[in-house]
């Protein structure tokens, strides 16, 4: 049975400083939004201590932002892997078969719907309700970039490109 | 395309770099570019543009070389630029895989290519209208400069020196709807912010783009970011507001890109900011990224999100146009919308409005996805007919299959059947069927996908993206899709379809937002036009696309009508148990011998492994293992009679002697009646000996005489007996199974003047009962399907010196199956295509000749195939002293139906209750050709399965319709390893059959049969898609 990746429930001095650059950049605007979806890019999840720092320099509840973070599926707060694919689940994908990849995904990196990480935390599957990509169903995105035209075999041969890539960094 | 002024350069390409194209290695194409060009020196610039709309296309290159004509490629590789480079760009030849059509010269000077179509002759290109994605794949979305050379940024001069209220007027005057699914009228809502007095307002662009399957706003922001943004200053000017946002999905990172870029770039020009091109407005934007909400596309959940709210929607009234985004008056306009509105400023609103219908002025942006061909992003006037935009641009059906629904509108929208594809494309056409236009999004489903799973795909959706705020919504979807899901499962209630109905009207009414009022529209659509799919879900336990895994086992039992476990026994001859496999089929087809030859084996046009290379050869199969027992009969013994009530069964042919052998074992005395001298039905009188032999026929019918079924020849019901002789010779049930005889009339001028002019059953009937003197020198069969080709191959095998076909479409429109065509031609039958008949010419009374017109395809008709239209004045007579119609038939149902009240259809056929099969008259059934007009034996075969059960139940006073039980798998036969190297080299083999010169002058059968080996051989291919 795969193991929870830990969360980080205290803050490192260099995580501070992340959080003190977002404040920074975005004062102007001072959307609790902005400033949600900017943690989530750096940390990959708005942690705990994110959430506090949030609310100990604006006007916003921990628990208006606790509120926020829950009702959109951008916003984890749960870490995530360093790879974040999203099936797409749209009707021209559903159409081409996009359940059976999800299914294949997801037993392929032996992760589900309550622990979508993978226990050595280099993937992450999400969920996506559409990726704007029809004429390419079915289709997926890894961190950002799209991959068209999917069957088991490519899906499974970008996947593992990724990790190839990992691997190559942490060496 | 715009050229960089300050490079001089000879030529320009242009890599088609969206996400789509990006996806499909645009990015590649693009550097190999670079590198070769860089190679070769050339005098070249290479841009990198938006999305072309041509998505099956993908990679899209334009190449515009001075001096001659704008050149579009497809399906570019990195691989294939080097020779792009050398041929074309160095020597201007056009490369054939690659050309799709080039534009019209701009001027005299540039030289067309040869062979190449233009835009208004390409089919997927030459009736769009780019007015919104007018820029999209000319321009480099990243490039103000090319922005401002096709005329950006004129519209903000000129509003510049008009009153807002006359920007209004222009706006009102265009009557441009909004395209984000609503369509309310634009310049109305503009007009009820602008009269709201406040110092603040606001400019929200909805780029949240979220209806599964539309992709058109994405587009237009990766190609035309710049569009997007003129419109939100005219609109902002148009208002009175100096703060725009542009709410966009985080799904979309280059989109995103491209917007900041230009909103970069139009500050820097001074037409964003304080006081554009020095005037007194100040309008600046601000991007607020979406967070995976599908609600948030909903205005007032939007707005709430740009107020660092949960994105749940609120009550309307207020709307925002008097109070919206922090509570000031607010216009929220789709991005469609907005990119349509420069062009309006700047051409002119009458010119806007000249294009559509009196409903929908302008054009609309469709994402076509789906099982269709050219899928992509399309734009069409208003007006246009939905059958145009899928068949005619997106060049109709992707696979062959043919196409069933389109859905519209997304989550929101709903399922428009093909029968009304006829209705043009505008909000108030759309909206009567059920569905809305929506924001775009178009998906084309055929017959391989499932209705019912359709919907609860979108129920499935809705109920996740619900925000909660509301009962009705939150609870209401996650029972509707509860219901669908147990339908799917084999699990529904036909007074679930009732609940389904009654919780739509509640959630519909009850919702506070768009997303819950519309979630029940796509179980609303797919019920009021697929009603029979759900039927068939909940009555039968069958999924008739074989799709919803539950219900369906294996795609061949699946298609088979009498669902005949086709695993298993392809499994048991791979463990050569010929016996047991024998014996599997006998469950569900007494004609397994017949089948083996002659069915139209649905089984195997679903087979997967037909998808692969070639399908299975189940057919020929279940002809070896079959015709090992063909002498089964005189091992039978009669079975016991254990029930008091005796049945009749009226026709010997495949439906009623298959519910004669299904009733026999449950125990019913039964008599089978038939017209003729012989048994069989229309497998006697319609198919000639070389296809299927005689004594074939006999041996399967004398096995089941040999189970005390009692036949009693050359009896005419209607002639010599009616249903109520039968009724007072005590038999307390009869099954009407007559077939379909009469042929239908050509409806020409002599067709029933001349002797030698013979519908084809007839024709066949007289030659399979064995009068076999030659019909003549020169024979004319008509029409294309199997029997068609029977009649041909007949004649010619009497030794008519001339036999042709003529038919009225081509090849590919031909029903009859393929192997029957080659074969015919083989034997010498010559076939001629696009022919009609128009007239018999004879002389005294024998037939002289057959008058035909030429025919062409026209647009398709309701049957989806394209309809021949007669082509003036080119009548021409093909001499001939007989002529055959075989076009097709119906039921002599006259005599029979007199007087008995019995219901008949407009087709002439039995009125049936489809589940299970009674007429009108109580006990009475019918089923076969007799219900169902010409169809194939193995129909008949499941009618007669159905019949019998029918007729037990009405016996034990059971309720009809019952429910069927889904009872998968019932058997599970091992699997046989078949090492790789075999694997490999296995290939379905073709049957072998008597050289053409040896069928000549007699009627022996041309397909002699697969050997052991084969058969085994063939089973081993199987990928057994039961387990």
């Amino acid at each position: 049975m795969q193991t929870q990746v830990e969360e980080n429930l205290t803050a490192s001095p260099e995580d501070l400083a992340l959080m003190e650059d977002v404040f920074r950049k975005n004062s102007r605007e001072n959307s609790l939004m902005i400033y949600l979806q900017q943690v989530q890019a750096q940390f990959g999840y708005v942690p705990p201590y994110a959430i506090k720092y949030i609310a100990e320099r604006t006007l916003f509840s921990e628990s208006r932002i606790y509120g926020v973070v829950t009702f959109y599926t951008q916003f984890s707060i749960k870490p995530v892997g360093k790879n974040i694919i999203k099936i797409c689940n749209g009707t021209a994908c559903h159409v081409g078969g996009s359940k059976v990849l999800g299914k294949k995904l997801r037993s392929h990196l032996k992760v589900d719907d309550e622990n979508p990480t993978t226990e050595d935390r280099v993937f992450t599957v999400q969920p996506v309700a559409c990726l704007g990509c029809c004429a390419l169903a079915p289709a997926m995105m890894v961190n950002g970039r799209v991959y068209g035209k999917l069957t088991v075999d490519s899906m499974i041969d970008v996947v593992e490109s990724y990790r190839k890539a990992a691997e190559l960094e942490v060496v | 395309m715009y050229k960089d002024d300050n490079i001089s350069k000879k030529a320009i390409v242009t890599v088609g770099m969206a996400t789509c194209g990006r996806a499909a290695g645009a990015a590649d194409v693009f550097n190999a570019f670079k590198a070769e060009i860089e190679k070769a020196g050339l005098p070249v610039e290479l841009k990198a543009t938006g999305c072309v709309g041509l998505c099956s296309q993908e990679v899209i290159t334009e190449l515009e070389i001075d001096g001659r004509t704008r050149l579009t490629y497809g399906g570019v590789t990195a691989e294939s630029v080097p020779a792009i480079v050398e041929k074309t760009l160095k020597n201007g030849e056009v490369i054939k895989e690659h050309a799709l059509y080039q534009y019209h010269p701009r001027s005299a000077a540039d030289r067309a290519y040869e062979k190449v179509p233009f835009t208004d002759e390409y089919s997927i290109v030459k009736d769009q209208v780019k007015i919104a994605l007018k820029n999209c794949g000319n321009i480099d979305p990243f490039s103000i400069e090319d922005y401002l050379k096709s005329g950006g940024y004129k519209a903000t001069e000129r509003i510049l020196k008009m009153t807002p209220e006359e920007v209004i007027d222009e706006v009102s005057r265009s009557g441009i709807k909004g395209r984000g699914g609503a369509g309310f009228p634009t310049g109305k809502k503009w007009g009820f912010c602008r009269a709201v007095k406040s110092d603040i307002k606001y400019v929200i662009c909805n780029a949240d783009e979220g209806d599964p399957g539309a992709f058109m706003d994405r587009s237009l922001l990766e190609g035309d970011p710049h569009s997007v943004l003129e419109g939100m200053v005219i609109a902002g000017y148009a208002i009175g507001a100096n703060q725009g946002y542009v709410y966009c999905r985080a799904e979309y990172p280059l989109a995103l890109k491209t917007l900041n870029k230009a909103i970069a770039d139009a500050r820097e020009r001074n037409l964003l900011g304080d006081n554009i091109l020095g005037s007194d407005f100040s309008f600046d934007i601000s991007i607020r990224e979406g967070a995976g909400a599908f609600v948030c596309g909903e205005e007032t959940a939007l707005i709430a999100s740009i107020e660092d709210q949960r994105g749940m929607p609120r009550p309307k009234p207020p709307f925002p146009p008097i109070k919206g985004l922090w509570g000031r008056p607010t216009v929220v306009n789709n991005v469609e919308t907005l990119a349509n509105l420069p062009r309006i400023i700047s051409d002119s609103p009458e010119a806007y409005a000249s294009i559509g219908t009196e409903d929908s002025k302008g054009t609309k942006v469709f994402a076509l996805a789906g099982k269709v061909k050219y899928t992509g992003l399309i734009e069409v006037p208003m007006g246009m007919s939905l059958r145009q935009a899928i068949f005619g641009v997106g060049g109709g059906s992707l696979e062959g299959h043919s196409i069933k629904a389109a859905q519209l509108g997304g989550p929101s929208g709903g399922c428009i059947p093909e029968r009304m594809f006829d209705i043009p494309i505008d909000y108030a056409s759309i909206g009567k069927t059920g569905a809305i236009m929506g924001s775009g999004g178009m998906v084309i489903m055929d017959e391989t996908s499932c209705m019912v799973d359709i919907a609860r795909f979108f129920l499935e959706f809705t109920k996740e993206e619900s925000c909660g705020k509301c009962t009705p919504c939150r609870v209401g979807t996650t029972v509707m899709l509860q219901i669908l899901e147990r339908i799917c499962d084999g699990k529904g209630r036909m007074e679930d379809l009732d609940t389904l109905m009654r919780l739509a009207e509640t959630i519909s009414n009850g919702a506070l937002c768009g997303l819950g009022k519309t979630a029940p529209n796509p179980v609303l659509t797919t019920l009021r036009y697929f009603r029979d799919e759900y039927e068939a879900h909940i009555i039968e336990k069958r999924c008739p696309a074989g799709v919803c895994k539950r219900l369906t086992p294996s795609p061949c039992q699946n298609a088979c009508p009498a669902g005949i476990d086709v695993p298993s026994y392809v499994a048991l001859i791979s463990h050569n148990r010929y016996k047991e496999a024998f014996e599997l089929i006998l469950e569900d087809n007494p004609f397994p011998s017949i089948c083996g030859r002659v069915c139209i084996h649905s089984c195997e046009s679903e087979c997967k492994r037909g998808t692969v290379d070639d399908p299975i050869s189940i057919m020929y199969l279940k002809r070896y293992v079959s015709d090992l027992s063909m002498d089964r009969a005189k091992r039978i013994k009669p079975l016991p009679i254990t029930r008091e009530e005796k049945v009749a069964v009226v026709g010997a042919g495949p439906a009623g002697m298959t519910a004669a052998y299904y009733l026999i074992q449950m125990g019913y005395a039964v008599t089978v009646f038939e017209a003729h001298p012989v048994v069989g039905g229309m497998m006697t009188v319609g198919i000639p000996e070389y296809r299927l032999p005689r004594n074939v026929i006999q041996a399967e019918a004398d096995a089941i005489a040999a189970m005390g079924v009692e036949f009693k020849l050359n009896t005419r019901i209607g002639k010599d007996f009616s249903i109520e002789d039968l009724k007072k010779q005590g038999y307390k049930a009869v099954f009407l199974a007559i077939g379909a005889h009469k042929g239908r009339k050509l409806g020409v001028y002599g067709e029933d003047k001349y002797k030698g002019c013979i519908d084809s059953i007839e024709f066949l009937r007289k030659i399979n009962f064995g009068d076999k003197t030659k019909p003549g020198d020169k024979v004319v069969v008509i029409g294309g399907g199997n029997s068609a080709i029977d009649a041909a191959r007949t004649s010619v095998r009497l030794g008519a010196s001339e036999v042709t076909i003529a038919y009225r479409r081509t090849r590919v429109e031909m029903p009859a199956y393929e192997e029957e065509v080659e074969a015919a031609e083989e034997e010498g039958v010559k076939i001629d295509f696009l022919v009609a008949p128009t007239r018999v010419i004879g002389n005294g009374d024998s037939v002289t000749g057959l008058e035909c017109i030429r025919t062409e395809l026209g647009p398709p008709d309701t049957s989806g195939r394209r309809r021949p239209v007669p082509i003036e004045g080119s009548e021409f007579i093909i001499p001939c002293d007989v002529i055959v119609p075989a076009i097709s038939q119906e039921p002599e149902l006259t005599d029979l139906v007199e007087g008995t009240g019995c219901a008949v259809t407009a087709w002439n056929t039995f009125e049936v209750d489809p589940a299970t099969l009674e007429t009108s008259l109580p006990g009475v059934f019918a089923g076969g050709d007799a219900v169902t007009g010409p169809a194939s034996i193995i129909e008949a075969i499941a009618a007669g399965q159905r019949a019998a059960a029918s007729i037990d139940r009405y016996f034990n006073g059971e309720k009809l319709p019952w429910h069927f039980k889904s009872v998968r798998p019932k058997r599970l036969v091992d699997t046989i390893v078949v090492p790789d190297d075999v694997a490999e080299r296995l290939k379905r083999e073709k049957m072998p059959c008597l050289i053409a010169a040896k069928r000549t002058g007699n009627f022996d059968e041309v397909e002699t049969g697969l050997t052991e080996q084969m058969c085994v051989d063939e089973s081993k291919r199987c990928l057994r898609c039961d387990l």
